[in-house]
């Protein structure tokens, strides 16, 4: 960095001072001015374009009441009797022309009467076919027939064609006329008889003046305020007045639709309302509203030079800086006078400490007064004499120096030799210690993995152990269970066998009961008739034994087969029996198996657990060797060091010791 | 809705659409809710109601018959809210709560009798539906007929919806005028024309130059029966200003490309882009100040550079005749160069004399817009 005043380690004190005063007051200034700048801008631009559109709008509508109002004249004139009764007279060939004559004195009073008192300068009045009947002031060349005549095809023609066919009043475009410099227009109204008929139209030429007596009338908008009207056709916009300071513009002005400039202009001929910051049409920078006028059929532009509308801000402008430079110019002289103040005890002192830097001690310095540029001239004064003594005793003290660095010198490099033995020595011990120490933790590590892999087979057996002993209390409990069905089965086949000699019985009682009914039967036969009843019953009764005798046979056949099945059941029961205490036997006798396995495998333990330690406590004696040795080594190699930085440091002694003897012999001491 | 009336909402909305993404008014989208007065008046004014009290609508845009708008009227007035009606119309009327965007008399009636007693010919035959935008026209055309001079051979009204035009067409057979001007609306035009055709009145002999139908009324019609027809309007689909052939192809391309336009579409569309003017204008929502800023506001509409006229709060516009081609579009054959000043009251009578006759009407007809006692049944056009 070195350009400008931002470079201001290389300025004076002085100079420094002055910048940041300078700079503090400056920038908020700037800032705040800037500020208030941009927003009077703003604020202003606004307000001027509000005043300008209020302008814009109080012109369209006086200009707008203005046609209006020629339009309703217009009107009402085509609607005066005496007027339409003198048309129809003139359009009539056969009427003698001492009444021609008359009706066009009519027609001149009645034009004298109204129209000029409507605001209205020519009348024109024109048959239903265009035939020109009567024309007030003959200013204008309009021919027999005013459709087919030389304005047939100006804004006139097209004026009249127009109203024939809406028979209604109509405002014609502005143009301008051979015999005027100024643009003109016309109003048409059809004349419409009492009876309603339509006699032809009457054709009044509007008073320019009153159309630029608003347009040109610029109140309110200063030096530079202007008007703009303008209408479009093919693309063209022609300004159709004239404009401030062109007197002559109207039909001589014009822009293409599309250009880069009268934006406004474009915007309000097709019927757009609208204010803001242009070109206008004569190229200036302005502040703009425009609006359209459909009676006219014209854009209007209103207008002010953006420097005049503006001139308020600037004028603010200059003011604020002005002020600034009025409050900046004796804020820098006292910024100046303090700087000096200030400075001028230090350039002694800095004079002073250049002397004494330079080697000069000789020198006296003593300042009068409180201020702190004087108190540092007396502390530097204080100094140099407390230099001058220490410079003296270090001058003395270097001579020693000398010879005791010369002899420490040579201690340190006996010494040096010495500790580089001891150290490659070291060296080869710690090397040595270290791979024991690394085989041993080897195998400590090994002894840990068996010693773990013991630990988890006594698990695995214990876990076993306890298996088959469950798997034995349930096989215990299975022969219990086989035990008890076997029991049951047995008691089964003896509730049976109870159940055979009943039914044994049962046969017993049904054989005889047979015979018994037999017997009564033959005894019913003997008693004859007397007998029947008793023989009936006795047939019953042998019946009943007989079933009796039947059933006791299916209980019998039941028995037997229940028996056989039991009988079966008590030999599966026995065989299944048997083999459930043989299993028994046999898990008991692997449950011994297992117990002595664990009994084994922790007996081992306990001798692994020793070995295990002693690997340990070895493991740690070689990392404990190998530790010593490190640091040992650690030791020499600092020792080492140390004596390097010891004779490096002689060296360097003995160096400054000349540089100081050099750098004493500079001093002049007083 | 009728089915004609469909396309001046989606006009509206597209208008609303468009504002919208171009940043809404005053920094606000427009929300537009729509309301169906389902062809009948006094549901017209109930829904108008309720739209300016329970929605608070600040504008009411719509309307279709001027007997729809008569209702609605006094309700605008007693709220002080605001009505755009963007209907062509019968003029002899003016409220401080409606601007009308839709043609004055002399902005649509008046130039085309003209061009018509010039152009074709001076024996006229007037015919419209029976209510009162049709009494009110025929009016009006017999004032102008005998300030040109010409001649009205016949003056008939078919009941209001009626599809039996037999009568009125042998009546104008028998008449035998140049010209017949038609003021007759909605679902009576097809049997007319048709009719017309039968009895061998055809366009050439006798034109019909309607006030009522355009691009959206004639699609159905079969092309035989209505071509060399005349109707008349300010606007036109077939107007080659570049701001509408733009407005049609954003139409179009809204509502599908077989769609055509007619001037009440157009209308809404621009009363749409007044309105969002005159609330930028007014810098308020409130309708008092829309209301006002609004008298004066200008648009460059598809039709041309349209205005609300300050005095009248009727609007300057375009005029066109145009004549039914063979592919049922309209070509302009007389133009008026450039926007007409609205008069709502022609001046061929004073204006209390022409309130008094619509006054008269409505009184005839027992308090109705319509001539009930013909009337067919509801859901028509202007």
């Amino acid at each position: 960095m070195s350009f400008g005043p931002l470079n201001l380690h290389r300025r004076t004190l002085a100079a420094r001072l002055v910048f940041w005063f300078a700079l503090l007051l400056i920038v908020p200034m700037l800032i705040i001015g800037h500020g208030i700048d941009r927003a009077a801008n703003r604020n202003l631009q606004e307000d001027v374009l509000e005043k300008l559109t209020m302008v814009a709008r109080d012109k369209a509508n006086s200009l707008e009441l203005l046609a209006y109002e020629r339009s309703r004249g217009a009107t009402m004139i085509g609607r005066i009797e005496r007027l339409g009764r003198a048309a129809a007279v003139l359009a009539d060939p056969s009427q003698p022309e001492n009444e021609r004559t008359h009706q066009r004195e009519v027609l001149s009073r009645v034009s004298t009467a109204f129209a000029s008192n409507m605001g209205f300068q020519d009348v024109i009045i024109v048959c239903p076919r265009g035939n020109v009947l009567f024309q007030s002031q003959h200013r204008l060349e309009l021919g027999e027939n005013l459709l087919a005549g030389p304005q047939g095809n100006t804004p006139l023609g097209h004026l009249a064609r127009r109203a024939l066919t809406l028979l209604e009043a109509d405002i014609s475009d502005f143009a301008v006329y051979p015999g005027s410099a100024l643009p003109q227009g016309f109003v048409a109204a059809p004349i419409i008889r009492e009876n309603g008929s339509k006699a032809g139209l009457v054709i009044l030429r509007i008073n320019t003046k009153d159309v630029l007596d608003i347009l040109t009338n610029y109140t309110g908008l200063g030096r530079t305020g202007n008007v703009l009207v303008g209408a479009i056709e093919e693309g063209v916009i022609h300004i159709v007045a004239p404009v401030r300071g062109q007197p002559d513009a109207a039909f001589k002005l014009s822009i293409r639709a599309g250009a880069d400039y009268g934006q406004g202009m474009q915007q309000a001929v097709i019927g757009n309302i609208g204010r803001g910051r242009v070109t206008s049409v004569i190229k200036s920078d302005v502040l703009a509203s425009w609006v359209y006028l459909p009676s006219f059929r014209w854009g209007m532009v209103v207008q002010q030079d953006f420097s005049e509308a503006m001139a308020m801000v600037s004028d603010q402008r200059i003011g604020l800086f002005t002020a600034v430079l009025a409050i900046l110019t004796p804020i820098l002289l006292i910024a100046l006078m303090v700087a000096r103040s200030i400075s001028g005890p230090i350039t002694m002192a800095v004079t002073a400490a250049e002397q004494v830097a330079a080697g000069d001690l000789s020198l006296d310095l003593a300042a009068e007064g409180d201020d702190e540029p004087s108190k540092l001239l007396n502390a530097i004064g204080k100094m140099v004499n407390d230099l001058n003594s220490l410079i003296s005793q270090v001058q003395r003290s270097t001579i020693e120096l000398v010879s005791t660095a010369n002899s420490l010198s040579a201690m340190t490099r006996t010494q040096s030799e010495e500790v580089n033995n001891l150290g490659s020595t070291t060296t080869e011990i710690a090397a040595a210690t270290k791979e024991i120490s690394a085989t041993s933790e080897e195998l400590l590590k090994r002894m840990t993995d068996i010693s773990a892999a013991t630990g988890d087979t006594q698990a695995l057996a214990n876990s076993g152990q306890a298996a088959i002993g469950t798997m034995e209390e349930t096989m215990r409990s299975l022969a219990d269970a086989t035990q008890s069905i076997s029991n049951r089965l047995a008691q089964i086949t003896r509730r049976t066998d109870t159940i055979s000699s009943v039914t044994t019985t049962i046969t017993k009682i049904a054989d005889q009961t047979n015979l018994l009914s037999l017997n009564a039967s033959i005894e019913a036969e003997k008693a004859g008739e007397y007998g029947v009843g008793f023989a009936v019953l006795a047939r019953e009764i042998r019946r009943l034994a007989d079933q009796t005798a039947v059933a006791t046979l299916d209980i019998e056949r039941m028995i037997r087969e229940m028996q056989d099945s039991v009988s079966g059941g008590v030999m599966e029961m026995d065989k299944f029996s048997e083999q459930v205490n043989r299993s028994v036997s046999d898990t008991h006798l692997i449950g011994d198996q297992f117990g002595k396995i664990i009994q084994l495998v922790q007996a081992l333990l306990p001798q692994f657990e020793a070995v295990h330690e002693g690997m340990r406590s070895q493991s740690a004696g070689a990392r404990e060797i190998r530790d010593s040795m490190v640091s040992l080594t650690e030791s020499v190699r600092v020792s080492a060091q140390s004596l390097d930085e010891t004779r490096n440091a002689t060296h360097r002694l003995e160096t400054a010791i000349d540089e100081l003897r050099n750098e004493i012999a500079t001093f002049r001491l007083s | 809705m009728a089915i004609s009336e469909k396309p001046m909402v989606e006009a509206e909305l597209l208008a609303i659409e468009e504002i919208n993404r171009n940043g809404g008014v005053l920094g606000h989208r427009i929300e537009a809710v729509v309301a169906d007065s389902e062809s009948n008046d006094d549901t017209a004014a109930q829904r108008a109601l309720q739209l300016i009290q329970r929605n608070k609508v600040r504008t009411l845009l719509g309307c279709w018959t001027s007997a729809c708008r008569k209702s609605v009227k006094p309700v605008v007035e007693k709220q002080d809210s605001l009505l755009i009606y963007p209907m062509a119309y019968e003029g002899i009327e003016s409220s401080p709560n409606i601007i009308y965007t839709g043609a004055a008399p002399n902005q649509q009636i008046l130039p085309a009798v003209n061009w018509s007693f010039e152009n074709i010919g001076p024996r006229f035959y007037l015919i419209g539906s029976d209510y009162i935008w049709p009494h009110t026209v025929n009016a009006i055309i017999r004032d102008q007929i005998l300030t040109l001079g010409g001649e009205v051979v016949g003056e008939t009204y078919l009941p209001f919806g009626t599809l039996d035009t037999a009568r009125a067409v042998k009546d104008i057979k028998a008449t035998n005028p140049d010209v017949i001007l038609s003021t007759v609306v909605g679902s009576s035009n097809a049997p007319f024309y048709r009719a017309l055709r039968e009895a061998d009145l055809s366009a050439q002999k006798t034109p019909v130059i309607s006030f009522s139908i355009a691009e959206t009324e004639i699609q159905s019609f079969p092309v035989a029966d209505i071509a060399g027809h005349y109707a008349a309007f300010g606007y036109f689909q077939s107007i080659s200003r570049p701001t509408n052939l733009s407005f049609i192809e954003r139409f179009r391309r809204r509502y599908g490309e077989e769609r055509v336009i007619s001037d009440v579409v157009e209308t809404a569309y621009f009363s749409v882009y007044l309105w969002a003017r005159a609330v930028e204008r007014a810098d308020s929502f409130e309708s008092a100040e829309i209301n006002q800023a609004l008298l004066g506001v200008n648009f460059d509409a598809p039709e041309g550079i349209v205005t609300v006229d300050p005095v009248t709060r009727h609007t300057w516009r375009a005029f066109n005749i145009g004549q039914i081609e063979g592919n049922r579009t309209l070509r302009i054959i007389w133009s008026a160069e450039h926007p007409i000043r609205p008069v709502p009251y022609p001046p061929s009578r004073p204006a209390d004399r022409w309130e008094a006759f619509v006054a008269d009407l409505y009184n005839r007809w027992n308090h109705n817009w319509v001539n009930m006692e013909t009337a067919v049944s509801s859901g028509g056009t202007p």
